[in-house]
């Protein structure tokens, strides 16, 4: 018998709560915001840095930096952070920022295949296989008899 | 069988995940078993369909326990 699911790890956030700040961004009229799956602060900045981007400035609800093609800003929009790469077309700015959400993504992924094999002998399981297939990581562990 | 987790852990962070070797509804504990194992919430969960075939005749069997007590109290 099983169950499948659909996880999110922390620092990032469920479908729905960008949908929401969508609904918000475009009530406030401020369309030029792209909303990304991801609450955290520091892991904008991380995607950032991971990016190459300098001058990276991290505040309660805010992350600017400096990119090879701008200035990026995010500030928080409901629950998940919103960018706009200041002064650019819109479609060049929303490119900008689905890179950010995009590298941060991928840190997520790598900190959450380092806790799972981490946390998998404290709940009394242990990896019996491990694959990598087009970028995604595959574990299956096992409950210890 | 032994209680099997399968993890797939998707470059955009998201992670696909399943629950497999558990006896009954309690497959629905595994779920905690997951979020603790990859510090992560649930978005959605779905029973594969071996699951629902089962829970299903689990309620069948549970139904009919209980059409029995009423007609042994009757």
């Amino acid at each position: 018998m099983s169950i499948g699911a659909l996880l999110i790890p922390l620092g990032m956030a469920l479908a729905s709560a960008v949908t929401s700040a969508l609904t918000k961004i475009e009530e406030q009229g401020r369309t030029e915001l792209t909303p990304i799956r991801v609450v955290d602060e520091q892991l904008v900045a991380a995607a950032l840095q991971r990016l190459g981007a300098t001058n990276i400035a991290v505040a309660p609800d805010a992350v600017s930096a400096t990119t090879a093609t701008g200035v990026i800003r995010f500030e928080r929009v409901g629950q998940v952070m919103a960018g706009v790469l200041v002064g650019a077309p819109p479609e060049v700015s929303a490119r900008a920022v689905a890179d950010v959400e995009a590298s941060a993504g991928l840190l997520a992924q790598a900190r959450t295949a380092e806790l799972a094999k981490a946390q998998a002998a404290e709940l009394g399981f242990t990896l019996i296989e491990e694959r990598n297939e087009q970028g995604t990581i595959n574990y299956v562990f096992e409950e210890i008899a | 069988m032994s209680r099997r987790l399968s993890v797939s852990i998707r470059p955009d962070g998201t992670i696909a995940a399943e629950a497999s070797g558990t006896p009954g509804p309690d497959c629905l504990a595994a779920l905690e078993q997951l979020k603790a194992l990859l510090n992560a919430e649930v978005e959605a969960s779905k029973p594969t369909p071996e699951f629902a075939m089962l829970a299903e005749a689990a309620e069948v069997a549970d139904e009919a326990q209980a059409r029995q007590r009423l007609e042994g109290q009757a």
